[in-house]
Parts: C-alpha cells; sequence; structure tokens
C-alpha cells in the first residue's frame, strides 16, 4: 500500500458526493447525467494518463495545464476532495516545482478517484431511486 | 421566429455537453468546436449570433479568438469568455480585445443563460 493511501484511508476523507446541484442543472435529465459522469470519468482517466507520462519526464508545464483543465469538472461534479488535490497539483507545477511532492500529490489523487468514482456511482443510483 | 446562432467553443467535453444542452433547452441553435481550427472552419462558412469561448483551447485560444474576430472579420457580434479562476491577466486582455462579458469556471448554465440573453438584447 502507498503511504498516500495509507494516509487517505486513515483520515477517511472520502465525502458523500451530492449530485442533485447538476441533476438540477441537467433539468433532471438521467441520461443527461450519465453522459456528464462517463465523460467526467474519461477525463479523471485521461489525467492520470497524462500525469504518469508528466511524470516520468518531470514536464511540470503540461502537468500543470492538465490540473487546469481538470478543475472545473471536478467542481461541477461537487468532488471536492479530488478539486483540492489537483488544485495542488497545479499550484505545485507553477510555483515550488517539487518533482517528490508533485508525485505525493498525484499518488493521493489516484488513490482517490476510485473511491470517488464510487461514490459518484451510488450517489447516482440514489438520485434514480427518488 | 429563427433560432440565434450560437457559437460555443469548449475543449472540455463535459462542460461543453451541459452547456450545448441547456443552450438548446433555452432555444438556441448551438455549434460545438472543441478546438480553434474548428472554430475558425466554422466562422468561415457562418456567422453566429454570438460567440462563447473558453480561454484555453488547443491550437487557437480565445483570446486569439477575439483577435481574428474584431480585427480579421471585423465582425461586431458579441463574445463572451469562460475562464478559470486565476486567469484574471488573460480576461483582461479578451476585454481590451473586444470581448463583451466574461464567466467565471465552474459556469453555472442558468447564469450563462441570461448572460447570452442581455448580450443579444443589446443588438
Amino acid at each position: 500500500m502507498l503511504v498516500s493511501e495509507s494516509i487517505l484511508r486513515q483520515l477517511g476523507t472520502l465525502e458523500e458526493i451530492d449530485l442533485s446541484p447538476i441533476h438540477e442543472e441537467c433539468m433532471g435529465s438521467d441520461d443527461l447525467l450519465a453522459e456528464l459522469i462517463t465523460l467526467y470519468e474519461k477525463n479523471a482517466l485521461e489525467f492520470i494518463g497524462i500525469g504518469k507520462i508528466c511524470l516520468q519526464t518531470t514536464d511540470f508545464y503540461q502537468m500543470g495545464l492538465a490540473a487546469h483543465k481538470m478543475k472545473a469538472g471536478l467542481a461541477m461534479m461537487q468532488t471536492y476532495s479530488l478539486h483540492s488535490i489537483v488544485v495542488q497539483i497545479e499550484n505545485c507545477c507553477k510555483n515550488d516545482r517539487d518533482a517528490k511532492h508533485l508525485q505525493f500529490l498525484f499518488d493521493c489523487f489516484t488513490v482517490e478517484y476510485p473511491l470517488v468514482k464510487t461514490a459518484i456511482d451510488d450517489a447516482f443510483k440514489k438520485l434514480q431511486k427518488q | 421566429m429563427q433560432k440565434k446562432r450560437l457559437l460555443l467553443a469548449e475543449d472540455d467535453e463535459l462542460l461543453a455537453s451541459l452547456l450545448n444542452f441547456r443552450l438548446q433547452k433555452g432555444g438556441y441553435e448551438v455549434s460545438l468546436s472543441a478546438d480553434g481550427k474548428q472554430v475558425k472552419e466554422y466562422l468561415s462558412r457562418y456567422t453566429p449570433d454570438i460567440i462563447i469561448s473558453d480561454i484555453m483551447m488547443p491550437y487557437f485560444s480565445g483570446i486569439e479568438l477575439i483577435a481574428y474576430v474584431r480585427q480579421e472579420l471585423n465582425l461586431n457580434i458579441p463574445i463572451i469568455i469562460i475562464s478559470s479562476a486565476g486567469n484574471e491577466e488573460n480576461v483582461l486582455n479578451a476585454f481590451e480585445l473586444g470581448a463583451n462579458d466574461f464567466i467565471s469556471k465552474p459556469v453555472s448554465p442558468s447564469e450563462l443563460l441570461v448572460r447570452v440573453a442581455r448580450e443579444l438584447n443589446k443588438t
């Protein structure tokens, strides 16, 4: 188990996700919300892919750009734990440029993401039952 | 009544899908462009009634888009810029080049609809 995974599990950072605001923006359309969740997951997986490459090549610029692009979607889907990590990744790429810290933050993201994905799926099921 | 034509230039599919849905429901004919090449291609064929554009896009930024529309195409159609927090310098550039309005991410579709209607009422 990674150090960051152990920390996250101990802290129990995972919040419950409330999809009702975004569902309202979708005017109650379950189909659109399902599509947005799929795109959200695609973006997160792309970010993980880009992140792995950028960390290998120490490309702070591309990593910062990818983090910047991710922020809006994370906020839109009310996934604030991931949003907070991504904001720190962007700051690290712009200011500190500390590869070790960046790796730590990226590990936090990759550990947190599956937990968030499960929480989103649960929240969507809950919403559909209402 | 003919629908107003709107060009939405946004490379984030997630945001573009939601905005496209809400703008169409709001009665607009929406054309989506995911990058600068598609924007130029669209503008070479059509003139929209309004443009909504992200600042950071592949090939052709929102800033370059404003300059292109105002200086090369010489069009006076309203342009609303979408930008993330921390991009204040770009937003100032956008206004200097002729952007009409600005909305920050995460974008509230309801707010955007009000801003689009307001800009179109001015024309």
